[in-house]
């Protein structure tokens, strides 16, 4: 036997760039991925290349006009930023909003919540391949949208929350309509359910696929679905519950769902289950709102605060924090997107997989990268555009307030 | 637990059911148009309006605009009226619901799709 024969051929390492501008991405994102062979070995991301400077273009807008900017910051979660928002300058203005409004506002999110998942659910089948799936789970999304469009005005931009409550009333031709169509729809839900979890050319293609253990979840502060389907107990509507999910976390039939699997079959099942578990939510809400106004007034005159709100958007924990001054303008708002977060655990997951699975791996934690990118820096003159470490980002902002000292 | 085929019999049942989508811009009928659409923006009953700017003081996008009356409009309290420019309206309905007198509204017409940035003001 000749030695050639037993010659071990080790791959070159090999990194490959994927974005920003690609086509199998639909935004701009930029990962590195290092491989050898067919295995990822290193996987780096890069974000920032979407930045609309909306927090900036806050701060010469009044607090209702802010309203919808909030509300365009993602087309898919739009009911969260522009409700968390309104509760926010709520918080700061220290009025209470009527029960019906809390009522109505908590149905909105929830509905967004089933879309934006069976969105992510199509999604997900498509980028292993299982197009059938993908159709029949949007067509089936309409349901909901249909629903959101019959309440709001809208099918995406929903602006239904405003500042001191929400902008338009349920009727009881409304409620009947929308009880009939959750029906529907959790037959279909179910289904889904079932196709995700028995169906072997999916569950083959997710199974074990992207591991995120429970401490490296934690360490990398995973949220929403990505954090509960590595077994974390993250879900503000049951940890710091707000607005109708008071009363509803209180009637003890709802339940965080969890799963201990970690990798993106569980993330899948979390995400599924949710639906399933919102379907309910609104179908205790439709039948438990009170009657009354929907909206308090509110002085568009804030007085000087400074709050946190936070919300379980659907993928994950939203905050907005805000500085009001007493004017009806926002001295700052800072949105911390829930994909931030789950970025760097992302990197984690893509390690030692294979390179198929890493377009189902990035869509797992269900990445909204309009949400997300925050700080880049653009210089008009020099016509240089840089992304900037958070080192150097936080010597630079302790240099602006110093030059800058807030008005008091 | 997985096995192959537990969505045939929903391909099965797919080929005899109905046609999900429209054929939309040669069929109109079938378009699920619900009551209280925000869409197109209408100067519906000028003869209530008193020219205060409101609306232009509330539109988060800057689509409303005031300008003199011109003498084939109603005249105004202040000489002035709203026009919106539809390329910039994001259809929130915020002047809608701020006007004092009732004279803004949002009609269901959703077909907002024109050549030119000109035919897209609203008189």
């Amino acid at each position: 036997m000749t030695s050639a024969g037993k010659r071990i051929v080790i791959p070159p390492r090999v990194t490959i760039p994927i974005g920003p501008q690609h086509p199998a991405l639909k935004e701009p994102g930029m990962f590195k991925l290092t491989v050898e062979g067919e295995h990822i070995v290193d996987a780096e991301v890069n974000i920032g290349y979407n930045h609309r400077s909306i927090e900036k273009i806050s701060e010469n807008n009044t607090h209702l006009q802010n309203l919808y900017l909030a509300s365009r910051i993602c087309g898919i979660c739009s009911a969260t930023h522009n409700g968390n928002y309104a509760q926010a300058v709520e918080f700061a203005a220290e009025v209470e909003i009527p029960e019906r409004a809390k009522f109505i506002r908590t149905l909105i999110w929830e509905l967004d919540r089933i879309h934006s998942h069976i969105l992510w659910l199509g999604v997900a089948f498509h980028e292993v391949g299982f197009d059938t799936a993908f159709m029949l789970s949007w067509r089936d999304r309409e349901i909901v949208m249909d629903m959101l469009e019959n309440i709001s005005g809208n099918r995406i931009h929903h602006d239904m929350s405003t500042i001191g409550g929400v902008r338009r009333n349920i009727s009881d031709a409304q409620k009947e309509q929308m009880l009939k169509g959750f029906d529907k729809l959790e037959e279909r839900v179910v289904f889904y359910r079932d196709v995700a979890i028995h169906e072997k050319t999916f569950w083959n293609r997710i199974d074990g696929v992207g591991m995120l253990e429970p401490p490296i979840a934690k360490k990398t502060s995973a949220v929403g679905p990505t954090g509960r389907g590595s077994g974390l107990k993250v879900d503000v509507r049951f940890n710091d519950p707000v607005q109708a999910y008071i009363p509803m976390i209180d009637t003890g039939d709802f339940e965080m769902v969890l799963s201990d699997r970690g990798d993106v079959a569980g993330r899948s099942v979390v995400r599924v289950l949710e639906v399933i578990e919102a379907i309910n939510m609104c179908r205790w809400l439709l039948n438990n709102m009170p009657d009354g106004p929907i909206r308090a007034r509110v002085r568009p005159r804030i007085q000087p605060n400074e709050v946190l709100a936070r919300h379980e958007a659907p993928r994950g924990e939203l905050i907005h924090y805000l500085i009001t001054n007493g004017t009806n303008k926002p001295d700052r708002w800072k949105v911390r997107a829930p994909t931030y977060n789950n970025w760097t655990s992302m990197a984690h997951c893509l390690r030692g997989d294979y390179l198929a699975d890493a377009p189902i791996i990035l869509a797992a934690i269900d990445p909204c990268y309009s949400c997300t990118d925050r700080v880049v820096i653009v210089d008009g003159n020099g016509e240089t555009i840089r992304l900037v470490s958070l080192d150097n980002l936080r010597i630079e902002s302790n240099k602006w307030h110093k030059e800058h000292p807030r008005r008091e | 637990m997985a096995r192959l085929g537990k969505i045939q019999p929903e391909l099965m049942k797919n080929v005899r059911s109905k046609q999900a989508t429209v054929r939309y811009p040669f069929v109109k009928a079938g378009i699920n148009v619900p009551e209280g659409l925000r869409a197109r923006w209408d100067y519906k009953v000028p003869e209530r309006c008193t020219g205060c700017k409101i609306c232009e003081r509330v539109c988060p996008a800057e689509a409303i605009e005031m300008i003199k009356c011109r003498p084939e409009d109603s005249q105004t309290k202040t000489g002035f009226r709203p026009i919106c420019h539809l390329d910039r309206c994001v259809t929130c309905g915020q002047c809608v619901e701020s006007c004092p007198r009732g004279v803004l509204i949002l009609t269901d017409s959703f077909e907002m799709a024109f050549l030119s940035r000109d035919d897209m003001v609203v008189y």
